[in-house]
């Protein structure tokens, strides 16, 4: 193994490539990582990257690791904490390493006399290949060293809130609604192949209707009040919802319940009559609705969806997620 | 990712950030004048080596107008390796970046042939109706590898990263299915013998990237250049216009002016876009044509006076820097 000029605390870190099987076992889960990252950030230290010292090492894993800026602003908290806990539990075990060699030193004679039945060897300690029965009478109380394996899962760095940006944007897909009714202009292959075998001539090309989609969606969301915890999720939806450009998406807030009135804007500022909203709706619309109801649920939201008949009456599906 | 040996033959490529670094023998296909380029962070020059050791992509984030396009251009200038650029459009598929089939005029030729004209024999193998694309040019490079861009990758359709996945590995190949062989087989591009450098922007402007996609790529998130940096971007981009002065005198009146005016313009700057009042924030490249437009056809020694006037609501050469008129409306123009 290659020898690691780091350190933290004036106490030298093992060689790399330890350290990096270690941090991948505690950051796995919390950073989704698989065996092609462990195999990745071996390959760069092996090639030389992170050698001189634990921080060049902590950016290199980042640079592997982090996907994003929220698990980088993460990663160098952790990174810190892993390399105390690796200092602390190395100080550990040259402490132990030292009293042992003090006492071999200093009784090697006299336990050598002791037999082993005079003095019982402690059922907890951890057994060892070389410790025998005489030794363990002398030995200090076992260590404890704390198991670094998946430990740090407190935080799951991949989803925030219910459902995630990447989910949305997969879902806001099943609202496309496809028609060929554009301009003529798309040539088709198999068509023109097909007429040519036909006529045995060729003719030109076939062309064919542009698609494009024609579906709708209004979003109704429910804001302030008891749904501050769920902004920034909402606020994820309605971005997620712009972006797909295949439907065309109408925003709309209100607090509580929807009235006579709803808002255009987040801050419930510029308002704009329910009459209004609705007349602007076709058949193929869908209103998509997401609320706690003022909390009257105990506290979780729901997300009802359907047409636009439904809306009032009850909506086509209803799936309700609990927090805040 | 690349094998040991072609991790090995990589090594040799180190990017400085130096153009003047360059290659003595750079490819047909590099970049043969480049824009100053400024990489100040030693972070990035880390991530770049890694992602040319480690034969994966390098997936770079940032605000608009921080530079992330460009750095694939100054990464092949300087290594004088072939730059092949892939510009994602809403439509683009994994496929176009590979190769592009054109059915229609092969059967165009045929039909001229079994019409009597003369058409060579270009249509008898189908190979020669292909277009390739950037990736599929790199992969067959046999000398050098290649630095491909692909630019704003999220502009893409939804799974167009995870199409991307398997071309951006071992075995570094692909088929053609459109052009079957003499074997029957179709035609196969690759193994790479010089696994290309990739260079991928986002800017997350339409929801998360895959997480598989994100496992393979080394990570670094662009930040827009502070003082310093733009302190450093003036100076790349006007030194050179200063060395060709006339006389020494003048290149160093020329440059106590400036160096006011870059002090006055680059606080200014900073200050309207920390303000966070405007709509679209002005990215580098409109900082310097603000520059270059105070130099060139304003009043120097009024221009620093009313740049560092606090809450002053008039900004000269507002139409170089706003785009918006929500913006626009918040400042006046500089009365001539």
């Amino acid at each position: 193994m290659e020898p690691f000029g780091g350190e933290f605390a004036g106490v030298a870190i093992e060689a790399p490539r330890v350290v990096v099987q270690n941090a991948f076992r505690q950051v796995r889960k919390a950073f989704g990582l698989g065996v092609g990252e462990l195999q990745a950030a071996i390959e760069a230290v092996d090639g030389g990257f992170g050698q001189t010292d634990s921080q060049a090492l902590g950016v290199v894993l980042r640079s592997l690791w982090c996907h994003s800026v929220l698990e980088q602003s993460q990663w160098d908290e952790k990174w810190e904490k892993l390399m105390r806990e690796l200092a602390a539990r190395q100080r550990e075990e040259r402490a132990a390493q030292r009293m042992e060699e003090d006492r071999e030193e200093t009784h090697g004679e006299e336990e050598r006399s002791l037999s082993p039945q005079t003095i019982p060897s402690n059922p907890v300690s951890t057994p060892s290949e070389d410790q025998s029965p005489a030794k363990a009478g002398f030995s200090p109380l076992p260590v404890q060293v704390p198991s670094l394996e998946e430990e740090m899962d407190e935080f799951d760095l991949r989803t925030v809130g219910p459902v995630s940006r990447r989910s949305m944007s997969y879902g806001w897909r099943s609202l496309r609604r496809w028609r060929s009714d554009g301009p003529r202009s798309v040539v088709d292959v198999g068509a023109t192949v097909g007429r040519l075998a036909r006529l045995g001539a060729y003719t030109g090309p076939v062309l064919v209707r542009q698609r494009a989609s024609h579906g709708r969606l209004v979003l109704l969301v429910d804001q302030q009040g008891s749904m501050v915890p769920f902004h920034r999720w909402s606020r994820d939806l309605v971005e997620t919802a712009r972006a797909e450009r295949t439907i065309e998406v109408n925003v709309f807030y209100f607090y509580n319940v929807p009235q006579a009135f709803l808002y255009l804007d987040e801050h419930l500022t510029r308002p704009i009559a329910m009459a209004e909203v609705l007349a602007g709706m076709e058949g193929e619309t869908v209103v998509m609705l997401v609320s706690d109801a003022g909390r009257q649920g105990g506290g979780g939201i729901a997300i009802g969806c359907g047409r636009r008949r439904a809306l009032w009456g009850r909506c086509d599906r209803v799936r309700r997620w609990w927090g805040g | 990712m690349a094998s040991l040996k072609q991790r090995k033959d990589r090594s040799k490529y180190q990017f400085t950030g130096n153009p003047a670094a360059r290659s003595q023998t750079p490819h047909a296909d590099s970049p043969s004048e480049i824009d100053p380029y400024v990489v100040d962070d030693p972070e990035l020059k880390q991530a770049i080596a890694l992602a040319i050791y480690l034969g994966r992509p390098l997936l770079l984030e940032g605000e608009a107008g921080c530079g992330k396009t460009r750095l694939a251009e100054a990464i092949a200038y300087e290594l004088g390796l072939p730059f092949y650029r892939w510009d994602i459009r809403s439509t683009s598929l994994a496929k176009e970046g590979l190769y592009e089939y054109d059915a229609l005029l092969r059967l165009h030729d045929v039909q001229l042939k079994t019409g009597g004209v003369e058409s060579g024999d270009k249509s008898i193998n189908p190979a020669n109706y292909l277009r390739f694309g950037a990736l599929g040019k790199a992969f067959q490079l046999t000398d050098s590898p290649a630095v491909v861009l692909i630019d704003e990758i999220d502009k893409a359709d939804l799974d167009f990263p995870n199409d991307l996945l398997t071309v951006l590995d071992q075995p570094w190949s692909f088929e053609v299915p459109e052009a079957i062989q003499s074997d029957s087989k179709p035609l196969t591009i690759g193994p790479a013998l010089h696994p290309p450098i990739v260079i991928i922007t986002s800017n997350r402007e339409k929801g998360a990237l895959p997480l598989p996609f994100l496992r393979r790529c080394i990570y670094y998130y662009m930040k827009f250049p502070d003082r310093n940096g733009l302190q450093k971007i003036v100076e790349a981009h006007y030194g050179e216009a200063e060395a060709t002065q006339a006389t020494a005198t003048q290149a160093t009146e020329a440059k106590g002016f400036k160096q006011a005016l870059v002090d006055a313009a680059i606080d200014r700057f900073l200050k309207l876009r920390d303000s966070k009042a405007l709509f679209k924030s002005p990215a580098t490249s409109e900082f310097l044509d603000w520059l270059d437009a105070m130099v060139e056809f304003g009043d120097g020694e009024r221009l620093v006076k009313l740049l560092g006037l606090e809450d002053d609501k008039r900004l000269p050469f507002r139409e170089v820097l706003l785009k918006v008129q929500k913006d626009w409306d918040l400042f006046s123009a500089m009365e001539s």
